[in-house]
């Protein structure tokens, strides 16, 4: 596994995605919170967060498109499965490499505190609540990636169909105001990523949010496994 | 020891590989031949643990491909027809990446990365850029990932398509080498190949193992006919009148040499009996033609391996 985190964590700083990916998120977002903080005086990091999620739909993609895609693509996926490699620790290695990209981006996010503690007096509740949220909803964005990047060969098509799964689930809270689509009996409120990220940022750990996060996660990842699986058994 | 029972793949209800079994052994080269879509890659993928057989196995060494697949991948080295290469890594990179998923010990990584480039004649190229090697040399690397570990069976599918003279014959070289302490399976469609590397053969067509032995005893089984080339020097009309004396029975075809006119090349068959030999050669003598050489023809096999491939 580790040999694999290290071969995919090579691969994001060899290419360029680390390079624009992490800075562009870091730009992105600064640029919203100096808005709130010394534009709209907000010395709070939870319009920061709701932006952060909103970049992460699509960033995400550009970090997870080739991870299988590419592999398929190039025909090294074939040698990585004649090799001692199982599919667990081939997708585990993948799965840690992209979060470790994430832990990367948020890490570098931590700066905009300095402005916040000297400006005012922040709490700090909010903003490690905020923190473990968005982690939770990037761990997840990450797996349905994945699984996705495992569906094609192409990256691209990874990459976009990967951003229309996470729309869908950041909006999907809405169909509720639809009054054709009313007849559907289904959570909307409670299966969409939003209205977790919501709680965080208010300063809550609710459980079931992590549970329904970590739920999520997992479906995806137990998706993309059992895909690579079906390829590997042909 | 590898031993493939009846190994079947069906993908989508359709029979790709049919009971193909076959066995190797230490130090042998075993040529994979057959038409495009014969179902060569597919038996080289199953036997690389890259798909599983439908019915039917294979055990290396004792272990089972399919109930000890990881043991069994361990002793594998595997080049499929498109090098599977990471273009980003420069050439040592990606040897070491390799080593690694390959469970080369951490301490003994590099003297197994040095050794393969050594073989494979890549050290100048060792810390280029993948992506920016040519043809040959990404074959060569794509080789180099194979023996990587000394593997036990080496598969290789068409390792040769699409290099130059020079390349296929390093290439011959280095699997040679490889195959003093692996077995090898690879596939080609290269008849020089097999001829000149292959200690068995497997035919095999529309999925099915058609023949598998010697190479010079497919379809060759003794014709009853003895094919001679000779080179002879005098009268062309002297010639023709010696070889088609109907007491012989020959058929024969004469090739003047365009440099020197007198120079005459005779292919000649003729029921196989050395009498006949002896005889026509006497007669060529008696009737002052200069027999220059003399030299068993071997078999068209070419032909016959075309033949095969174009067969229904």
């Amino acid at each position: 596994m580790l040999n694999i985190y290290r071969k995919e964590l090579f691969n994001y700083f060899w290419s360029p995605i680390a390079y624009i990916v992490v800075p562009v998120f870091l730009l992105i977002s600064g640029y919203f919170f100096s808005f709130s903080l010394y534009y709209l005086k907000l010395a709070t990091m939870s319009n920061a967060f709701h932006n952060m999620s909103i970049l992460l739909l699509l960033l995400v993609p550009v970090i997870t498109m080739r991870l299988i895609a590419e592999e398929k693509n190039s025909g090294t996926l074939e040698l990585l499965f004649s090799m001692p490699v199982s599919i667990g620790s081939l997708l585990f290695g993948k799965f840690l490499a992209a979060v470790t990209l994430l832990v990367i981006m948020l890490a570098g996010s931590l700066i905009f505190i300095v402005p916040l503690i000297v400006h005012a007096q922040p709490d700090f509740g909010p903003i490690l609540t905020g923190y473990l949220g968005i982690f939770l909803i990037g761990t997840c964005y990450i797996s349905i990636g994945l699984f996705v990047s495992s569906l094609t060969e192409n990256q691209i098509v990874a990459a976009l169909g990967t951003t229309a799964i996470l729309i869908l689930f950041w909006f999907i809270r809405y169909i509720g105001n639809f009054e054709a689509l009313q007849f559907i009996n289904l959570p909307f409120e409670f299966i969409s990523t939003s209205t977790h990220q919501g709680d965080f940022v208010r300063g809550l750990i609710n459980f079931s949010s992590v549970v329904y996060l970590l739920s999520l996660s997992a479906l995806f990842y137990g998706l993309a496994w059992l895909r690579v699986h079906l390829l590997r058994t042909g | 020891m590898l031993e493939v029972q009846n190994l079947t793949k069906k993908i989508d209800g359709k029979t790709i590989v049919k009971d193909i079994s076959f066995s190797l052994h230490e130090g042998e080269i075993l040529g994979f031949v057959g038409p495009n879509g014969a179902g060569k890659t597919t038996t080289l993928r199953m036997l690389a643990c890259c798909t599983l057989p439908s019915s039917g196995t294979a055990t290396l060494d004792g272990s089972d491909l399919i109930k000890n697949g990881m043991a069994v991948r361990r002793n594998i080295g595997y080049l499929p027809e498109v090098p599977p290469l990471y273009e980003y890594m420069k050439v040592i990179t990606y040897l070491k990446t390799i080593a690694r998923l390959k469970g080369i010990p951490k301490n003994s990584v590099a003297e197994a990365v040095d050794e393969v480039i050594e073989k494979c004649f890549i050290h100048k190229m060792a810390v280029r850029e993948i992506g920016k090697l040519s043809k040959g040399y990404r074959q060569r690397v794509g080789l180099a990932q194979a023996i990587l570990g000394k593997p036990r069976l080496l598969l290789l599918d068409e390792p040769t398509s699409g290099l130059d003279p020079g390349q296929i014959s390093e290439m011959r070289e280095i699997i040679r080498t490889a195959a003093t302490k692996s077995m090898v399976i690879f596939s080609t469609h290269i008849l020089q190949e097999i001829q000149n590397l292959c200690h068995r053969i497997v035919l095999i067509k529309n999925g099915a193992l058609q023949y598998q032995g010697r190479l010079d005893q497919y379809g060759l089984a003794d014709d009853g006919i003895t094919h001679l080339a000779l080179r002879l020097q005098g009268e062309t009309e002297i010639i023709e009148g010696v070889l088609s004396n109907p007491d012989h029975h020959t058929t024969f075809r004469l090739e003047k040499n365009s440099n020197v006119p007198a120079d005459i090349k005779a292919t000649v068959q003729f029921p196989e009996n050395p009498d006949t030999q002896t005889a026509i050669l006497k007669e060529l003598l008696n009737n002052n033609i200069r027999v220059l050489e003399v030299s068993p023809l071997a078999k068209d096999l070419e032909q016959t391996i075309l033949d095969f491939m174009r067969s229904e």
